[in-house]
């Protein structure tokens, strides 16, 4: 790259070229690809640069409201611990540690056997939910592919096929039970109260998990109030004898 | 002189005529139609905030599990979405930008280029990604506009690390041109003669150039 050759393009562009010397130049443009593909190069770095110039406070700017919200939807992990060193202090420590966790799981087993609402809850979404049936109904494909999603762990996928479907046939119960269960398995709580109040607003289903859901996402998500509004909908459910009313029966014995 | 489009109808075609200018400027509405999601790019360019809350609502999540089902972290993720995010607004702030998708689709599209750059800088093997949903409305033009944004940000960011290696000289009068000053002024604040400016710059320019030419990526971005 030769210095005078940018000097060349400047005048060009800035206009300060000699006539005679602008049709020389432009004769070399056409017949020269190197230095055409050069001056194209120079031109689109020029224009480049000189946007990333202009706009750099507009920049900054954004991308400080954008490390907010980032810090806001985004968690980053806790960071890993390097425990190459002293490996024989690792293993005893290890060793220790699978011993009291062993002597926890069978006092837990044994004598804990009567653990709260929450824990039950907790287990019913690691045992119930985390597998759903597929339906034997050949007419809904969208729904047997989200459930396949579903069963492999493509969440996003499944919920923008449970999703799909249910905006497209509002009267299928199962769509909108599975978005939120999807959501419900994903953490996103406050994603799947909204599926499962719709859900149980239904009227006129055969069956309907939707205040249990609902009552099992209060003691998934434990905020404050979560566990007595969830005491009373599982209450509302063996009351009114609706799905989920045996394990919600269990669950208030506790 | 008129101007007419000629509609097919199942009942008999349709002329509807126009003036020259009227008819081009429906012929342009109608070819390149808006999307109502062009909402999310004029919020990147003025900086809503209540607008990029909302963006964040709505597709974040679905970004963050593709990235973790494809190797990533929530950390990843992050950096994917915020760099997606200013790839957009590094492109719409030349102007010229109409989405005429859903936002969703196109920024997934960028994030899935994106990470799949960064898979293959990683030498990951196993990815699963797959797009076939959603994708049905994104058109020609938006799939290169998508484009156009990762390899105009990856050029960006290519000329910042070249700029970077340079010389404090060089990266000050290349700065300061760039900044929108005319050449006189530069020449000014550098307390230097207009011709020694000038030719500074065309010296630093020239060497910023050879710079980016000799970096691997170069061939790549599609200058």
């Amino acid at each position: 790259m030769k210095d005078h050759n940018v000097e060349q393009f400047e005048n060009y562009l800035s206009g300060d070229m000699a006539p005679e010397e602008k049709l020389r130049f432009e004769a070399g443009l056409k017949e020269d690809k190197e230095l055409y593909d050069l001056f194209h190069l120079y031109k689109t770095i020029d224009a480049e640069m000189y946007n990333t110039g202009k706009y750099s406070t507009g920049e900054a700017a954004l991308k400080s409201t954008l490390q907010k919200l980032n810090a806001v939807y985004f968690k980053p992990e806790a960071p890993v611990m390097q425990m190459k060193k002293n490996k024989k202090r690792f293993r005893i420590a290890v060793a220790a540690a699978a011993g009291v966790i062993l002597i926890l799981t069978a006092y837990f087993y044994f004598f804990q056997k009567a653990t709260d609402p929450r824990q039950l809850a907790n287990r019913y979404v690691k045992e119930e939910l985390l597998h759903l049936s597929i339906t034997m109904d050949g007419a809904k494909d969208s729904l047997q592919q989200g459930i396949a999603a579903y069963n492999d762990s493509a969440y996003a996928r499944a919920v923008q096929l449970f999703e799909a479907v249910y905006k497209a046939h509002p009267g299928n119960s199962d769509a909108l039970k599975y978005a939120g269960t999807t959501y419900l398995v994903t953490k996103e709580y406050n994603k799947a109260l909204q599926c499962f109040d719709e859900l149980a607003a239904k009227k006129g289903l055969f069956s309907n998990s939707g205040t249990f859901l609902k009552a099992v996402t209060l003691l998934q998500r434990n905020q404050p109030g979560d566990k007595e509004q969830a005491t009373q909908l599982l209450q509302q459910v063996v009351n009114e004898k609706a799905d989920g009313s045996k394990e919600a029966e269990r669950w208030l014995r506790k | 002189m008129l101007f007419c489009f000629i509609i097919s109808s199942h009942i008999r075609p349709l002329k509807i005529c126009y003036p020259a200018e009227k008819f081009f400027y429906v012929l342009n509405i109608t070819t390149q139609m808006q999307h109502s999601d062009q909402k999310y790019i004029n919020a990147l360019l003025e900086n809503d905030a209540t607008v990029l809350e909302e963006l964040y609502q709505r597709f974040s999540e679905k970004i963050k599990w593709m990235i973790i089902r494809n190797n990533g972290s929530e950390t990843d993720a992050a950096d994917i979405f915020q760099d997606a995010l200013l790839s957009i607004y590094n492109k719409a702030k030349g102007g010229d930008f109409t989405l005429t998708c859903p936002f969703e689709a196109f920024l997934y599209l960028i994030c899935k280029n994106k990470w799949l750059n960064i898979l293959s800088k990683r030498k990951t093997q196993k990815v699963t990604i797959t797009d076939t949903e959603g994708f049905n409305y994104i058109g020609e033009d938006d799939f290169k506009l998508a484009e156009d944004c990762v390899l105009r940000q990856e050029r960006n960011n290519l000329l910042a690390e070249k700029l970077a290696e340079m010389g404090d000289s060089c990266k000050k009068i290349l700065q300061l041109s760039w900044s929108g000053i005319a050449m006189d002024e530069v020449a000014k604040q550098l307390n230097v003669t207009y011709a020694y400016a000038r030719k500074k710059k065309s010296e630093c320019v020239a060497r910023l150039i050879s710079l980016v030419k000799q970096s691997p990526k170069f061939n790549s971005l599609k200058w």
